[in-house]
């Protein structure tokens, strides 16, 4: 047998097997998300507790006012929630933007905290402690200054919290605010309903596990008091945060009714940089806690642990692997003389996966449809493949940090100015 | 002064030890030429294509079992008296003295032959000959010893060679030389034909102790058949023919994974037409007891029972730095395993420049009987070497056939000779050739009625008497038939287990696609009909959820 029959066989076992574990939370996803499209999403409360909004910001003026026109629209009453702005070292007109807006609603609880480069500009979870630091509720709730949340997104996740004393967050749903700006929004868009949420559901459906993603989502200010904030050195504060919801014996609830849209980028180099930043923060939250994966005491998360070192070194690895193989084979370099390895087998994962991302846009309103289908298709041989490229450089980054000690800095996505169809239209009519 | 005097004294100490020293290397290296029954002289400085066709009638002279001498014309000037048999092959470059040399040859050649003119019985063991090949070399001999008009000269440069191999097969080939010559005068032989520009010439011809062939061309596949059976003829030191030698049907490089079934078909039917032949098989180095394995062996036994003989081939050779123990241990295992299932290799098949090189001639001076091969191994060196150190080792040769027509038989029986079957071929192609090898004036042979030997690392084998012998144990060869065993286990390791299932893991996994695809179908087909009714249903309601702002 020869090197390439080798790593072949070991890249058939590890994506089939990886696939296989996706389908299988496919499954339990889609069961969940039906069983939830039934209802409203909604446990009414007798008293509505005091909510502490949070928004990190830094450099955000373009899409902030839009997020916080957005969070004073809750459908929540006005005086159990307050809205923390943290305008975090910012060089462009935010504060200004923010201050209008203040003028603007003066009854309402908009705070807005401005940080110069000594106190602020040390990255998300930094700004995150500073807003708690003035928070008074006793449920905080986060958004990215980029979303615009439903209206009812807030008082679903609050009602939902509030009605298991076991869980300690609930979070919400993310569409893709700009899909049809650029290809690469697209792909975004699949990708994130397919991946982020059908798989958060299938966790959630089968072992009650789930990931913060970063926004839309509430947690109980105890929670945050007893783990003493957030972890500053983490880029991915979300997951991070996670694992340590789940150690305090916690859990976390996904709920999908609770729908947030967001900006994402638009050019591939600053995808490349957010995805990095994201990689980067699971590689460290995976090194922090594949510890708990051997550890009894640490209930589900050690599955999620588990998980995580399943892709990031299984399937990156076999991807690498299969990969290399393929182009060598091409090129006539190498030759696979596997028994049973086949173009069948290719074409059945083709398949699977195409199938596997339909079932998940088939839940959603105007998404199911051929440009769909062939979307998928194009994503897997372009968009997918780009994935490996991320990982890479996030390790090359993370050993590079570490050994140069480089400090955790805003790694800002750049944010585009959207232009309202509606306005368009008008402008165009008029 | 004293100094300039002290250097050129050491300077002129230098230059005559070094001369002397010269001089005895050159008198060591003339006197290294080892003694043989024939001596080839060559030109000095002769082209690597001459070589070849010098190392071709070494190997065809090795095959009749002479040992031969070869050596460029300065080289051998001072032995020639040494040896009876002398041919001079195309020889361009030369010392003068190689003349005077000759001369004393053939005028004692020519003294001897007169002397037992008349003489009954007389074998003429103690014959001088002279085989001028080619054409520079004699004509300037024949003007140095006073023979200018006994030949007659042609500047033509192509020609039609006609020879009889036998009564019924003439053969005839068009023939190429930078230019001829042909003796006229007193000829006490002459055979074939070559007809030169309207001239005609003879292939070989014969004055006294003078012989003389015109082509040195030993690509041209009849001037190499008629030029052995000439030399043989030329070299045979008793009165009468030469002993005829038969030649063999041999199923060639048969590997042990090739269609059982098509062998046993050749087989079968050589054994219906009770004609003799023999079986090279590929070496196998581990897995000798899988079941295919098996089956193989199974059809080897059956032949072997029937008149057929196996031999093996040699390891395919794939190191650059050849390292004959390595070789002697894959043969030792190879063998092992065939004897282990009941067949008993009579011989070895080679490269026939495995002749040439010490490292295989070691490892072949351990079997008896040796087939050699039309291939070459690319990975072995020819040794520089004035002798076929082969010759020794005394093998059985069976050579390989010198093809004169699309028949593949043999037109010599100088040696014995193997007319080689691809068993991959048509079938009619292969019973065409086994027709023609049975109608052939050269007889067919089996090698169960030769002697044979071989040792391994590990094992002896004799056969002698019709008997076999393995380690001084004897063995039968009749046929059984194999117990297969249906539940065989290969014990494979993990990762080849995995491979191997692969295959099988194949339709499981279709079956685990099929029904994946049909439940996600169904997911989609529910997720879409309640997406309808929600929508519906909202609509009617005028309520709105989650939309996007």
């Amino acid at each position: 047998m020869s090197l390439a029959d080798l790593l072949s066989l070991y890249s058939i076992i590890a994506i089939w097997g990886i696939m296989f574990i996706n389908i299988f939370l496919s499954i339990g996803g889609i069961i969940y998300m039906l069983k939830v499209n039934r209802t409203d999403g909604k446990i009414p409360l007798k008293e509505y507790p005091m909510v502490s909004i949070m928004v990190p910001a830094h450099n955000e003026s373009i899409v902030i006012r839009r997020t916080v026109l957005a969070l004073l629209n809750f459908d929540y009453p006005e005086d159990k929630y307050e809205i923390i702005v943290i305008n975090d070292n910012s060089t462009d007109n935010s504060a200004e933007v923010l201050k209008k807006i203040q003028e603007n609603y003066p009854s309402r609880k908009l705070i807005v905290i401005n940080t110069d480069h000594q106190v602020g500009g040390k990255g998300k979870s930094n700004a995150l402690n500073i807003a708690l630091s003035v928070a008074k509720g006793s449920v905080i709730a986060i958004y990215d200054a980029d979303n615009t949340p439903a209206p009812d997104a807030l008082r679903i996740l609050v009602e939902n919290l509030m009605s298991d004393e076991k869980l300690g967050a609930v979070i919400g749903k993310f569409r893709t605010r700009n899909r049809n700006a650029s290809l690469l929004t697209r792909f975004v868009n699949i990708e994130t309903l397919a991946y982020q949420c059908m798989n958060q559901a299938g966790r959630y459906y089968f072992f009650k596990l789930c990931t913060i993603p970063g926004t839309n989502f509430v947690i109980r200010r105890s929670i945050i008091n007893q783990m003493g904030g957030w972890d500053t050195k983490a880029l991915a504060e979300d997951t991070e945060i996670s694992f340590r919801i789940y150690r305090m014996g916690y859990y976390i609830k996904f709920m999908p009714l609770a729908v947030t849209w967001e900006q994402e980028p638009q050019k591939l180099m600053q995808w490349f940089k957010q995805r990095t930043r994201w990689a980067k923060g699971n590689i460290y939250v995976l090194i922090k806690n594949f510890k708990y994966v051997f550890d009894e005491n640490a209930g589900p998360m050690r599955l999620d642990a588990f998980y995580y070192a399943l892709v990031y070194v299984l399937m990156l690895t076999s991807l690498i692997c299969s990969d290399i193989i393929f182009v060598l084979g091409i090129l006539g370099f190498c030759h696979v003389t596997l028994g049973g390895f086949s173009s069948l087998l290719w074409g059945m994962a083709i398949l699977l996966f195409l199938l596997n991302v339909l079932l998940t846009l088939s839940v959603e309103k105007n998404e199911f449809n051929f440009e769909s289908a062939l979307l998928i298709l194009l994503m897997l041989f372009t968009y997918s493949k780009m994935w490996v490229f991320v990982v890479l450089n996030a390790l090359v980054q993370s050993i590079q940090d570490k050994i140069y000690h480089k400090e955790v800095v805003w790694d800002k996505t750049e944010r585009f100015e959207e232009v309202d169809k509606k306005k368009k239209k008008k402008k165009f009519m008029g | 002064m004293m100094s300039s005097l002290w250097k050129k004294g050491v300077f002129a100490t230098i230059c005559v030890i070094f001369l002397l020293f010269s001089y005895d290397i050159a008198q060591a290296k003339e006197e290294s030429l080892p003694a043989g029954d024939i001596l080839i002289i060559y030109s000095d400085g002769a082209k690597n294509d001459d070589m070849k066709s010098i190392r071709s009638i070494v190997e065809y002279f090795t095959y009749q079992r002479f040992q031969v001498t070869y050596a460029p014309a300065s080289k051998c000037l001072n032995q020639i008296e040494k040896f009876n048999f002398i041919v001079c092959y195309k020889v361009e470059r030369y010392p003068k003295e190689l003349v005077d040399k000759l001369k004393d040859r053939e005028e004692k050649g020519n003294l001897i032959l007169r002397e037992r003119e008349g003489i009954k019985n007389s074998t003429g063991q103690n014959d001088i000959r002279l085989l001028f090949v080619g054409n520079e070399l004699l004509r300037y001999y024949l003007n140095e010893t006073g023979r200018k008009d006994t030949y007659m000269d042609s500047m033509k440069q192509t020609g039609k060679l006609q020879y009889n191999f036998s009564d019924f097969d003439l053969k005839e080939a068009l023939v190429k030389e930078e230019n001829f010559l042909f003796l006229t005068e007193n000829l006490d032989y002459q055979v074939g034909s070559l007809e030169v520009g309207g001239e005609k010439g003879y292939f070989c011809a014969k004055v006294e102790s003078l012989y003389h062939i015109p082509l040195t061309d030993m690509n041209n596949h009849l001037i190499k058949a008629a030029f052995i059976k000439e030399a043989a003829k030329w070299k045979w030191p008793y009165n009468g023919e030469p002993t005829t030698y038969a030649q063999y049907i041999v199923l060639d490089k048969v590997y042990p994974f090739q269609d059982a079934q098509k062998l046993l078909e050749i087989i079968t039917y050589l054994i219906e037409k009770k004609e003799p032949f023999v079986i090279s098989v590929m070496p196998i180095f581990q897995h000798g007891n899988y079941p295919a394995m098996q089956r193989f062996c199974e059809v080897l036994r059956y032949a072997q029972a029937n008149g057929g003989t196996i031999i093996m081939h040699s390891p395919t050779n794939q190191m650059p730095d050849f390292d004959k123990e390595i070789v002697n241990e894959y043969i030792t295992t190879a063998i092992r395993i065939y004897m282990e299932q009941g067949v008993y290799p009579m011989g070895f098949e080679v490269p026939k420049n495995w002749m040439f090189n010490k490292d295989t001639i070691e490892i072949m001076s351990r079997f008896r009987t040796v087939l050699v091969s039309q291939e070459e191994d690319a990975l072995i060196q020819s040794e520089d070497v004035t002798t076929n150190l082969v010759y020794k080792d005394g093998h059985q040769w069976i050579a390989p056939v010198i093809e004169l027509d699309d028949s593949g038989v043999s037109y010599l029986t100088t040696n014995s000779f193997a007319v080689c079957f691809d068993i991959t071929e048509d079938m009619e192609k292969i019973k065409d050739k086994i027709q023609a090898c049975i109608s052939s004036f050269v007889p067919l042979k089996s090698l169960w009625d030769i002697n044979h030997s071989f040792w391994t690392d590990e094992d002896i084998m004799e056969y002698k008497n019709q008997i076999i012998f393995i380690n001084k144990k004897r063995v039968e060869k009749d046929f059984n038939a194999t117990n297969y065993d249906e539940n065989f286990k290969y014990n494979r390791n993990t990762l080849q287990r995995y491979s191997k299932d692969l295959s099988r893991i194949n339709k499981r996994l279709v079956i685990a696609v099929a029904i994946v695809s049909s439940l996600f179908l169904t997911f989609i087909f529910t997720a879409r009909h309640r997406n309808k009714q929600t929508f519906f249903i909202k609509k009617e309601k005028g309520k709105k959820k989650g939309g996007k702002p």
